[in-house]
């Protein structure tokens, strides 16, 4: 049995009013009490919501990226000696009893990364064009870390203590999924997937990447390459 | 072998360029990775310029039929070097700033 107190939760939110408060609840009913919101720039009520629902809450003065966001998560946690950490979506498209099967895991395969798959999973309503993009995401991912995986863009994700302190996530945008992955490669991380539910809203359906991000992202990954 | 005015200056403006780009490499001011990129680039245009039936027969292959190509061909690649330059260090400001605001969001909450 994992104790609970040595995982953290890492939620990255831009202007989450309407979800936030009860995706925390929805975490703590699940036995875990360490949450750290990383409030990235939001105009609305996120933080406040976030800090009355008992969640720590981080904000970046300005908008960064989700993968910023991600980055300032776990360094959070480090700089509080934390265990494993997990992320996850602040705008309720994750099931937080999910988490157990990540934190099971990464206990179980002894892997550096768990990626919560959302296509190995019983998710047959996916968007078609998600599931268009997400492959197309897979192979951009495969051809610049040499690692095949199921759901590269997944936000839901478990790191050990050990990738945690390793990573360095230098991407703002929706290319740090692909950029972990590079950073496996670099510090020979092994990763591991296991399937999750996920329930699409109106509104996560507008957010995530769309042909032009995609473009965007390959292009910023180039430069990520060059600049390293 | 006789060679026109431009065959020597783009040659020397590109030793120029390399030079720099390897003095910014020494310095650290620049990766490996964009010395390898730099290099290549002006290596190329200083190749094209000093062999331009090269040029010709790459300028035939994409499509320019035209031998006046040389001038235009050199403008677009240094136009292609100017914006990929900016965008470099663009992207580097945005690194730059995403370390100090996520520096201040630690250091406020550890307040």
């Amino acid at each position: 049995m994992v104790d609970t107190s040595k995982v953290w939760i890492i939620i990255p939110a831009l202007n989450e009013e309407r979800y936030i408060g009860d995706v925390i609840t929805a975490v703590q009913a699940e036995g875990y009490s360490n949450i750290v919101v990383i409030n990235d720039g939001s105009t609305d009520n996120t933080a406040n919501i976030a800090k009355e629902n008992g969640a720590i809450v981080v904000s970046h003065s300005i908008n960064r990226g989700p993968g910023a966001a991600t980055q300032t998560g776990l360094d959070y946690v480090t700089s509080r000696e934390g265990g494993m950490a997990i992320t996850l979506d602040a705008d309720g498209q994750h099931n937080p009893a999910d988490i157990h099967k990540l934190v099971d895991a990464l206990k179980k395969f002894k892997s550096d990364i768990i990626i919560g798959s959302r296509f190995l999973g019983e998710n047959s309503h996916i968007p078609t064009i998600r599931r268009i993009f997400n492959l197309v995401a897979n192979i951009v991912t495969f051809v610049l870390s040499s690692r095949w995986v199921s759901d590269s863009q997944s936000g839901m994700k478990a790191f050990s203590e050990r990738a945690r302190k390793l990573l360095s996530i230098e991407t703002n945008g929706y290319e740090f999924c692909t950029e972990i992955f590079m950073e496996c490669k670099e510090h020979n991380l092994t990763i591991t997937e296991v399937p999750i539910s996920v329930t699409y809203t109106k509104e996560s359906m507008n957010k995530g990447q769309n042909f032009a991000t995609g473009l965007q992202t390959v292009g910023k990954l180039f430069l990520q390459a060059l600049s390293k | 072998m006789s060679l026109a005015l431009y065959q020597i200056i783009v040659p020397c403006i590109a030793g120029v360029f390399i030079l720099r780009a390897f003095s910014n490499f020494i310095r650290h001011r620049r990766t490996i990775r964009e010395l390898v990129a730099v290099s290549g680039f002006w290596s190329g245009l200083a190749a094209f310029s000093i062999f331009p039936d090269a040029l010709a027969e790459l300028a035939q292959f994409i499509g320019i039929k035209d031998y006046i190509n040389g001038i235009t061909f050199f403008s677009l690649g240094l136009l292609f070097y100017a914006v990929f330059k900016i965008l470099l260090a663009l992207y580097r400001n945005e690194k730059q700033i995403t370390r100090l605001v996520r520096k201040e969001a630690l250091a406020k909450v550890k307040e």
